[in-house]
């Protein structure tokens, strides 16, 4: 008994740190897509119903509603980090202590939240913008600066990520 | 920096050589036409030549339109959009383009165009109908008596044809046998039981049954179908008919089809030169429109930046026997236009300025200032070395190649000069196509070489990096604000330059001082310059920031208040950090495209390297796109929100040039071989 106590320990000692990094890439990527794909899909609706009327706009749609777009992308990018961090992807050997782990897993909160609400709320922002150019298509300029706007706050999450990540010395 | 100086230009003309003045006024290109007392808004044109032209040009243009839209539609072998956009337009001057109209027969082309839009319309309106008979008859296709009878019926036996619904089928079959029994006839096709809902159904009777018969297919909701008059043979031979009508009516369509081809071959160009002349002449006969004139002298108003003045004069001396002129200087309230004017480096980046708004006349032109900055950010948010060469081969390649003029070509020279400045930040970070080098073992020997320029390395070490795009961003914050005092200055307001501008960049500059020191990173015996900056600056604002206020206590109120406005300028630093975590994220998806493509070309037998390039390719390929278009908006996004607000004032109206301003065509000179665009 005492011996499968043992083990376990020993096992949970040398796994559990790189599995909570895991965890937390599952999260951060699979949150961060999840928003993308709602946030696409809001502009969506209004690029469709704009090219009911001039199928032409397509190409300028198109710009818009891969703005929220961008938000996947850097979840999956901290995601791989971790991954890569905690050393899954081939390289040397990382031992990853459970302490490490949960830091790690942290590290991916501020990506994993940031990118689910903010590639929604940049969805909407595009779906009006959407609606801006099917009126005013030379507007094309300011219509992709104003959904930029709620990328920010992405861009911030992923910095912070990265710096987190970073300082997490295994 | 500042807007090019406008000047008001008031012409006296005599009546007879006011038109050749417009005109050369029109071939200059560089007078903006005020008109007379804003509009004329009582619809009185003053009648005369003047407006009959322009009524006359209007309708041309129309016209042309009307022509062009038909022409380009039956056009052969249409031009991409593409193509469009990059071929050169054809070159004409004014004299041929004015004989060429004297000899067109306009009138006749449009006519013409009418007839065969007609014609064409006709076609299709008879083959739908025709369509529409077809399938009614197409469900009588079995009925063998004479559709004359349910058309208009003979003098003994009438019948009608319609839809009913299938469930009373056999109920008007019973009735029917019943009330008419041998003096008539029933037809009923159901072409799927399981699916129609609607049965076909064709009655014949003798016409003294018909009031019962009426009655009888009110009961089961019976649905009469009104077939066309002429309709005499059996539905087989009604349904050849059509056939063969169809046949006729598509030959037709086929030979007018051509005929509006070769219209179009043939008249196309030429169209589009007219049209382009006439909107020229349109525009010319409006700008003499907005003069205001009395019976013998006409007077004309235009701004014109000052240095075309002298060719303006050049222009006139000819008429100067004929016209007086005077020069004024803008007055207090006037809306002046404002007209761009940068080095060659930095005028690429004016579309972007006026995107934001046109600046102010008299204010400052923003786009000299930003230009650097842009370049900078821009190449730092897509920070790939491999990128940037790509990038540049292509758009170097397109400039060269192509006649691109006007936004179109400023925008792409814009992205020409980010390119560059991606090779150079590319490489200063290390990042060729992100660790390509490293990831393949046969690229190892290019190491040293890229080494060589390495500054940092954001991926290993991005605390350095950051601080360098956090230091870059409160430098341009400084240098806004500098700006906006330096214009305080000019306009020798000079509480708004020292209080409000000098109060922030003292107090800025002492903060930024003191956090250097108090890390370490700046010597510790300038740590009492920077309190007594920081001090100075905060002793400033508190004093002069409640100065509208009234009231001792209220005016300390506001002073303390307005210090608040520190994290505001900590917020707009912080948004520098962008820069980094851009740069990195193109970094990143680079490293996961390596890594991916090296595990595939290791795992994969045999086909595994064919795999890794088609990945490393098309991964390059999207990771491009993607961070080009945030680089663009994120590094644009910094100059509007960040630089922008420290003292861009954007009320202007763009500086729009009475000229030739033409679509297809572009007009040149004859004479001396100037060009007018």
């Amino acid at each position: 008994m005492d011996q499968v106590v043992t083990t376990l320990l020993t096992t949970m000692s040398e796994q559990l740190g790189a599995m909570i990094a895991v965890l937390g890439a599952g999260i951060a990527a699979g949150f961060a897509g999840s928003g993308s794909a709602i946030g696409i899909s809001i502009a969506d609706e209004a690029a469709s119903g704009i090219m009911t009327e001039d199928p032409g706009k397509f190409g300028l749609a198109l710009l818009l509603l891969a703005l929220p777009g961008t938000q996947g992308i850097y979840g999956l990018l901290a995601a791989f980090f971790a991954i890569l961090k905690v050393g899954l992807l081939g390289g040397a050997a990382v031992k990853v202590t459970i302490w490490q782990g949960i830091g790690i897993f942290g590290s991916l909160m501020p990506i994993a939240i940031a990118c689910y609400y903010s590639a929604i709320a940049q969805g909407k922002a595009s779906a009006g913008a959407i609606l801006l150019i099917s009126k005013r298509p030379e507007e094309i300029g300011k219509a992709v600066i104003l959904p930029a706007m709620v990328e920010t706050y992405a861009v911030l999450a992923l910095l912070l990520s990265i710096i987190l990540m970073n300082s997490i010395k295994l | 920096m500042a807007l090019v100086e406008m000047k008001k230009v008031e012409l006296a003309l005599h009546r007879s050589v006011t038109d050749k003045v417009v005109a050369s006024l029109q071939r200059l290109g560089c007078c903006e036409i005020i008109r007379f007392g804003g509009d004329n808004s009582s619809g009185e044109t003053r009648g005369g030549p003047v407006s009959e032209h322009l009524k006359r040009y209007e309708n041309l243009l129309s016209d042309a339109r009307f022509a062009l839209r038909f022409l380009e539609n039956y056009r052969q072998g249409k031009a991409g959009f593409l193509a469009k956009a990059l071929s050169e337009k054809p070159q004409r001057n004014m004299a041929e383009l004015e004989s060429l109209s004297d000899e067109t027969d306009f009138q006749d082309l449009v006519q013409k165009l009418r007839g065969l839009e007609r014609q064409f319309v006709e076609i299709r309106t008879e083959m739908s109908q025709l369509a529409a008979l077809e399938t009614i008859l197409e469900n009588f296709r079995d009925l063998s008596e004479s559709l004359l009878f349910f058309t208009a019926g003979t003098e003994k036996v009438k019948g009608v044809i319609g839809t009913m619904p299938v469930d009373q089928v056999s109920r008007l079959e019973l009735a029917f046998s019943s009330q008419v029994g041998k003096d008539g006839e029933l037809f009923v096709k159901v072409v799927d039981p399981a699916k129609d809902k609607d049965a076909k159904v064709a009655l014949l009777y003798i016409r003294e049954l018909e009031e019962k018969v009426s009655a009888l297919c009110a009961e089961v909701s019976f649905n009469r179908i009104e077939l066309p008059r002429e309709l005499s043979g059996t539905p087989a031979e009604e349904i050849a008919r059509i056939g063969e009508r169809e046949a006729l009516l598509q030959e037709r369509e086929e030979s007018l089809l051509k005929e509006a081809g070769s219209l179009s071959s043939q008249w196309m160009d030429r169209v589009q030169a007219l049209s382009d002349f006439w909107s020229v002449m349109n525009g010319r006969y409006e700008a003499l429109d907005s003069s205001e004139s009395t019976e013998q002298i006409n007077f004309l108003r235009f701004w014109a930046p000052v240095d075309a003045l002298p060719r303006i004069e050049k222009e006139l001396e000819p008429f100067s026997s004929l016209s007086d002129r005077m020069v004024k200087a803008p007055e207090e309230g006037e809306v002046v236009p404002s007209m761009l004017r940068n080095p060659a480096w930095a005028s690429p980046c004016e579309p972007l300025t006026t995107m934001f708004g046109v600046p102010t006349y008299g204010g400052v032109d923003p786009t000299l200032m930003m230009a650097p900055f842009f370049y900078l950010f821009f190449g730092m948010c897509l920070g790939d070395a491999g990128f940037g060469v790509i990038l540049a081969l292509i758009l170097g390649g397109v400039l060269v190649k192509f006649p691109i003029a006007g936004n179109l070509r400023k925008f792409l020279i814009v992205m020409f000069i980010c390119s560059l400045s991606t090779v150079v930040m590319g490489a200063l970070t290390g990042s060729w196509l992100a660790n390509t080098v490293d990831s393949f073992g046969f690229l190892h020997f290019l190491k040293p070489l890229r080494d060589r320029f390495v500054l940092w390395d954001p991926m290993n070490d991005p605390m350095t990096y950051l601080s360098v795009c956090l230091a870059l961003g409160f430098a341009q914050l400084i240098f806004g604000l500098g700006i906006a005092f330096w214009d305080a200055l000019r306009r020798r307001s000079y509480m708004e330059a020292f209080a409000d501008r000098g109060g922030w960049i003292t107090l800025l500059v002492g903060l930024a001082l003191f956090f250097l020191v108090s890390i370490g990173k700046a010597p510790a015996s300038l740590g009492l310059l920077a309190k007594s900056l920081a001090g100075g600056g905060a002793l400033i604002l508190f004093l002069t920031q409640g100065r509208t206020k009234k009231g001792l206590l209220s005016k300390a109120f506001s002073g303390a208040l307005s210090l608040y406005g520190v994290t505001s300028y900590l917020g707009d630093t912080l948004s520098y950090s962008r820069l980094l975590a851009l740069g990195l994220s193109g970094a990143a998806i680079g490293l996961i495209i390596n890594l991916l493509a090296k595990m595939i070309s290791e795992g994969v037998p045999y086909v595994g390297w064919i795999l890794a390039l088609i990945l490393f390719v098309i991964g390059n390929i999207f990771s491009l796109a993607i961070n080009v278009l945030g680089a663009f908006v994120h590094s644009l996004r910094l100059q509007y929100v960040e630089f922008f607000s420290k003292f861009y004032e954007a009320n202007g109206r763009i500086f729009t040039p009475f000229g030739y301003e033409t679509q297809f065509v572009k007009i040149v000179e004859t004479g001396d071989g100037r060009e007018q665009g």
